[in-house]
């Protein structure tokens, strides 16, 4: 896939999403979160995945919650929002574990949906006004150009 | 302020059909991988690669005075080359830190054609040409030429289908003019991978044909564009130094490990000698160690290194996921006592120091690794 082609990138709609190129799908209160698939063109092939929070800990919008290793530059992955950290997709976590390296893949071809990382309790539902949609986001990308590393 | 626009390879429109993911890399917009680091990287161990290096800085010293000013500047003796032979070397400062390192061939008797690094183009000129020695003509000729590097196993026998001269009968570290597809080409064994393979300079209005001859004669033998991503995991495996990581003006060439090119005996006083003289009778203080992962973690260039006991002692230089080897790799200059092969060292990643052992070099070895039946 030619990361170039922004018109050939999926950015869905329904979705907020960030400039750190996170993607935040809300379902009540639940914030499910990820990395979009700009980003995962952009970085490559995944190769380990870390979190750096706790389920439990209460995360401030901004506020690290993990990494990806792609081949090149490591990425850290930022909470859109602020809340309770309710679920870690523990099945892409490669920070103990030898045998997850092989679910990565998701991260790359499945990046809003085997590829999420993390689950938030939102505390502050006007915090979502700060996002950006899908057709801002997409505005984003373009802009940003070919983005060279 | 002006903004200087990104250089392009020649072959740029065929790096954009390709749909190749493209980087920035010393003022040029080169390609990092056409399909994947890792798949690219091990089709140079298994079958072959080849790679755009355009971006490659290419000087002539020439006259009288060229053996004289390469002698004084550079670190191996130049001497010893006859024609046709290259050799690799060190410009060095006069600390005996590294300013490029590069390979210079002896084209003719007095005309010498050196290969260095795009991002040290303009200092290298500079340096050489305030240095030379009287009757001696320097000219950077690196626009005029392309270069690509067919690697891997299969390359001799690729590179054999495009030219009537035998490949074959190439020796290591020399250069054989020769004919691809109606372009005059040169051609060296001379590599960055730790494979067999070629570096191929063609004039740089011939290199669109050149890269088309090889690939459609590649193609049944598994060759693949590969780009500088898997350049750098291949060059980290075979244990090979990249300027701006290991090594800099910072560290000396006997840090960087590199005193097998530092010929003392030349008859001749070299940019540097007796500093590294006196750091050889003294000892090192620190020096580059390369290691292996023993936990979880990618270590990469600048991360800290500590030992046990939360120590600074060093940093990384080089790091990266080891495709061959299945294990992650890097280099880093750490203090001297704690240096030793088997020595545990502690990579910050993320915060965490992490646990890794310095091990001997080459990390791969392509004639131990095909004994093993592992390639």
């Amino acid at each position: 896939m030619n990361c170039n082609e922004h018109e050939n990138h999926e950015v869905p709609e329904g979705l907020y999403y960030t400039k750190e190129h996170e993607w935040v799908k809300v379902e009540g209160d639940t914030a499910t979160i990820g990395i979009t698939d700009p980003a995962q063109c952009n970085l490559g092939e995944i190769l380990e995945c870390g979190f750096v929070l706790e389920v439990g800990d209460n995360v401030k919008r901004s506020e690290e919650i993990g990494y990806v290793e792609p081949e090149k530059i490591p990425s850290d992955v930022y909470a859109p929002v602020s809340g309770e950290i309710i679920e870690r997709n523990e099945r892409l976590n490669t920070k103990s574990l030898e045998e997850n390296k092989e679910n990565l893949v998701s991260i790359n071809e499945d990046p809003y949906g085997e590829g999420w990382l993390i689950r938030i309790k939102l505390s502050d539902v006007t915090e979502l006004d700060d996002l950006m949609d899908s057709v801002a986001y997409k505005n984003f990308v373009q802009t940003e150009g070919k983005q060279l590393l | 302020m002006s903004q200087n626009a990104l250089k392009q390879s020649p072959l740029v429109s065929i790096h954009q059909k390709l749909g190749a993911r493209m980087i920035k890399f010393a003022g040029w917009e080169m390609p990092l991988w056409y399909s994947t680091i890792a798949e690219e990287h091990k089709a140079v161990r298994q079958t072959a690669g080849l790679f755009d290096v355009s971006h490659m800085g290419e000087i002539v010293v020439s006259g009288p005075g060229a053996l004289q000013t390469l002698q004084g500047l550079t670190t191996n003796d130049v001497e010893r080359l006859k024609i046709g032979e290259a050799q690799y070397t060190l410009l060095t400062t006069n600390q005996g830190t590294c300013i490029d390192d590069l390979i210079i061939t002896r084209v003719q008797r007095k005309k010498f054609l050196l290969v260095v690094n795009a991002a040290n183009v303009k200092v290298d000129f500079e340096r050489i040409t305030t240095y030379k020695a009287p009757e001696t003509t320097v000219s950077d000729i690196s626009l005029n030429n392309a270069l690509l590097a067919l690697q891997g196993p299969n390359a001799q026998r690729i590179l054999s289908r495009c030219t009537r001269d035998d490949i074959a009968e190439l020796g290591y570290f020399k250069v054989l003019r020769t004919v691809i597809r109606g372009s005059l080409v040169d051609i060296s064994r001379t590599g960055y991978t730790g494979e067999n393979g070629f570096e191929i300079m063609i004039p740089t209005n011939n290199v669109f044909r050149v890269w088309s001859e090889l690939m459609e004669q590649g193609c049944e033998e598994g060759l693949i564009p590969c780009g500088l991503g898997a350049r750098d995991t291949l060059r980290l495996e075979a244990g090979l130094p990249l300027f701006g990581h290991e090594l800099d003006t910072e560290h000396t060439v006997l840090e960087a490990n590199l005193g097998r090119f530092v010929r003392f005996d030349k008859n001749v006083y070299f940019s540097g000698k007796a500093a590294l003289e006196n750091q050889r009778a003294k000892g090192l203080k620190r020096v580059l160690v390369a290691f292996e992962m023993k936990q979880r973690g990618i270590p990469r260039s600048r991360y800290e290194i500590q030992s046990r006991d939360d120590e600074v002692i060093g940093r990384v230089t080089s790091g990266a996921h080891a495709h061959t080897l299945n294990k992650d790799i890097g280099m880093g200059y750490v203090e001297m006592s704690h240096a030793a092969v088997g020595n545990d060292i502690f990579v910050v990643i993320h915060r965490k120091p992490t646990r890794a052992q310095i091990v001997k070099l080459p990390f791969y070895h392509r004639k131990s690794a095909k004994k093993e039946g592992r390639q």
